[in-house]
């Protein structure tokens, strides 16, 4: 953990294996995602259960990539350590596209699933639209108070993230608590049908693989592609993450630079009376 | 031909495409920016 702490280590770490993940990420993503179109239809959705494998990869990954920032603007705080807060500085844009995406695919499946694009009484819709605000709140925040202090746009910027993540946890279980358009959380039926393919392959399971869970209804069948394509389409965007780390550590040092170079001129101005 | 279950269906492929393709420019543009900063500030130093 401490060796990955250290930004010049992270750097090594991130140029050696972003190259990797980017190449396995936009395979298993692409791969997942043409395997996805290629599934026999749902028992109930026929065609439209298509969407499945877009919408759910996009629509956990920014509910996990704000949790995540969350947590490293939490150990920001606490420790005082620059590498998670430049993780949440990389990792907001990547958030703010991936929580787009899931706007655009959720509409777009809403309106031949459930009769509309938009409903603003859903609140696990109206949450996914908040998650958007509130990446795009801090990415704004962060960079208007980093013109005056970087340190204190990236520690109100912290604050910010610790005290908004409410929204991930009521995202989460607001399909439980309250009676909404939006259908349940896959999470729990991924695992649980994940587990079954498992078995089934290790040839303990019975033939029970293809059945539908019993109250969210994804067939097993579904469950490969599902877990191809959200693995793909988190190391894509893990790598871009990296990327986007790379960009902010070097801007970080870049200005720290500029500033010696300045104080160097001022001082050499000073010093030889021009 | 275009009706809201085909819309649904490549809509959604669409744009979750379009959200790594635009994820993976934008990545490219932010580094070549700050690799011409490098060189703006290497060259500084040379002076």
């Amino acid at each position: 953990m401490h060796t990955f702490a250290n930004p010049t280590r992270f750097m090594r770490w991130a140029e050696a294996s972003q190259p990797f993940l980017l190449a396995l990420g936009i395979g298993l993503g692409f791969g997942g995602m043409i395997w996805g179109l290629m599934v026999p239809p749902d028992e109930e959705m026929q065609e439209l259960i298509k969407p499945l494998f877009v919408h759910v990869p996009s629509a956990g990954l920014s509910l996990i990539v704000y949790g995540s920032m969350s947590i490293a603007a939490f150990v920001a705080l606490v420790w005082r350590h620059p590498l998670p807060e430049i993780f949440c500085l990389a990792a907001a844009p990547v958030g703010a596209v991936v929580t787009v995406v899931a706007l655009v695919t959720g509409a777009l499946w809403g309106k031949p699933t459930l009769n509309t694009y938009w409903d603003w009484r859903d609140p696990r819709m109206v949450l996914e639209l908040l998650l958007l605000f509130q990446y795009l709140i801090y990415i704004v925040l962060v960079r208007v108070l980093s013109q005056r202090d970087p340190a204190l746009g990236r520690r109100v910027g912290s604050i910010f993230l610790v005290a908004s993540v409410v929204t991930v946890i009521l995202s989460k279980f607001v399909t439980e608590w309250f009676l909404v358009l939006h259908q349940g959380s896959s999470g729990a039926n991924v695992v649980e049908l994940t587990g079954r393919v498992i078995m089934n392959a290790l040839g303990q399971g019975g033939e029970s693989g293809a059945e539908p869970a019993e109250d969210d209804g994804i067939a097993g069948v579904y469950v490969p592609p599902l877990l191809i394509t959200m693995l793909g389409t988190y190391l894509f965007y893990m790598a871009v993450g990296i990327w986007l780390m790379r960009y902010e550590l070097i801007r970080m040092r870049l200005r720290s630079l500029r500033r010696k170079q300045t104080a160097a001129h001022e001082f050499l101005a000073e010093a030889t009376g021009t | 031909m275009f009706d809201d279950r085909f819309i649904a269906v490549w809509g959604s492929y669409g744009a979750a495409a379009l959200g790594m393709i635009g994820a993976l420019v934008v990545a490219r543009l932010v580094l070549n920016r700050v690799r011409r900063e490098l060189e703006t500030l290497k060259q500084d130093v040379q002076k």
